[in-house]
């Protein structure tokens, strides 16, 4: 029953964190809570040993995010038991910036995405990102760059561009 | 806090945003769906090989008494209604019914202050009770537009031996109807209206749901949902290319 009590704990604590940044990642709410919310379903089955871990909740991301990689929404459509029948969630709002960032991150390619949020959004360190992603520091560096480069254009102040315009 | 605090911040105000509107799941729903899963591996083999040839479909229970011109017959026969409360706090039935294999099935709505129209659908193999069977739960929030769900479910590890495919949407807003077109065969563009939905309140003014329940025979390939409002002028649809899979599209939605 304990372990059962501290489940419920970490996921209270945990779940809206974690959907933020998967939304980062994946740029698609729905998406986001579905690859969380299966990651949790998981990670419950395995509680016993989860919940030793020093970082739970980074077990529970890094799961999450290698479902939304997967493209794991389509795959969990063939295998789930109910119909889901809510329409998708609306995205989110309202300040300015966390729209501007949420569109500008929206038209990258997903690689670039992926290692911005894991980056900005979650505080992994190249390294890190390169052990989850499995792919080599080069790469993620390069995304990295890429990523910064394209964001920077995106992500123009209006009000400088008001300036400029003067 | 990485060597650009100008973006960690930026990504940090975006992560708060979204966490503040995210809607977390009871504890227990993530163990429903735990158990599922271990129930249910092995399930989408039968569901991803069992597209392409041809029967048709059975379908359409109708709803309310919002008109529908167009609903063709239907062999879904509606099974005898479910007590209303029964595994979905207050939410009364919908409709209910039992599909031409013999999967028994309901729907349950009701709005829930702050988090819009809830709903539960349940579905259980032939010879056993409804509420005994699978159920999962749902809520859309509030919606202002018009929104479609749908999913799909039958074959092994959920209900076992019963090739079917469950249709169900919800619809948010003004639309009245709601078709779903099928295709008889992948590209083949001779498209029958296969089903309607009607829609009626719930509860509250402007708030509508509609839905619709269409079991499948596996073989079939789903093609297009539309939505149409009460004068029967189309409002959105979702079209061909999408569904090019053996399984179904998550969502439509159309404001």
């Amino acid at each position: 029953m304990k372990h059962a009590d501290d489940f419920d704990a970490f996921y209270a604590a945990t779940y809206a964190r974690l959907v933020g940044q998967l939304y980062a990642v994946t740029g698609d709410l729905a998406d986001a809570e579905d690859a969380v919310q299966e990651a949790f379903a998981r990670a419950v089955l395995h509680w016993s040993r989860i919940r030793g871990y020093d970082l739970p909740e980074a077990w529970v991301r890094r799961v999450a995010v290698n479902l939304a990689r997967q493209g794991f929404r389509r795959v969990r459509r063939r295998l789930r038991l109910l119909v889901r029948l809510a329409p998708p969630p609306p995205d989110p709002g309202p300040t300015v910036d966390g729209l501007v960032l949420a569109a500008a991150l929206r038209t990258l390619p997903a690689a670039q995405r992926q290692v911005l949020a894991l980056h900005h959004a979650v505080g992994l360190s190249v390294r890190e990102i390169a052990d989850q992603l499995g792919v080599p520091v080069g790469t993620v560096k390069a995304r990295l760059s890429r990523g910064r480069a394209a964001l920077a254009a995106l992500l123009v102040d209006p009000q400088e561009v008001d300036l400029r315009d003067r | 806090m990485t060597d650009r605090p100008d973006l960690d911040e930026r990504f940090q105000e975006l992560v708060q945003r979204v966490a503040e509107r995210s809607t977390a799941l009871e504890p227990a729903a993530i163990r429903r769906r735990a158990r599922r899963r271990l129930a249910g591996q092995g399930a989408g083999a039968l569901l991803l090989v069992a597209a392409l040839l041809t029967v048709g479909l059975a379908m359409d229970r109708r709803l309310g008494a919002a008109p529908s011109t167009t609903a063709p017959p239907t062999t879904l026969r509606p099974g005898p209604r479910p007590v209303p409360g029964a595994g979905f706090g207050g939410g009364r039935v919908i409709a209910a019914g039992t599909s031409p294999k013999g999967m028994h099935w309901r729907l349950k709505a009701r709005l829930q202050p702050g988090r819009g129209l809830c709903y539960s659908f349940q579905v259980a193999a032939p010879g056993t009770r409804v509420d005994l069977g699978a159920s999962g739960e749902s809520c859309g929030g509030s919606q202002k537009g018009v929104g479609v769900s749908y999913g799909e479910l039958g074959g092994p590890g959920n209900v076992p031996a019963v090739p079917e495919v469950a249709v169900s949407g919800v619809v948010a807003g003004p639309a009245a109807e709601l078709r779903l077109t099928l295709k008889r065969r992948p590209r083949d563009h001779r498209s029958p209206v296969a089903g309607t939905v009607a829609v009626r309140p719930v509860h509250a003014p402007g708030f509508q749901v509609g839905f619709f329940v269409a079991f499948i025979p596996v073989d079939t390939w789903p093609a297009a949902f539309t939505l149409y409002d009460a004068g029967g002028r189309r409002i959105c649809s979702q079209l061909g290319d999408d569904f090019k899979t053996s399984y179904l599209p998550g969502a439509m939605r159309c404001t």
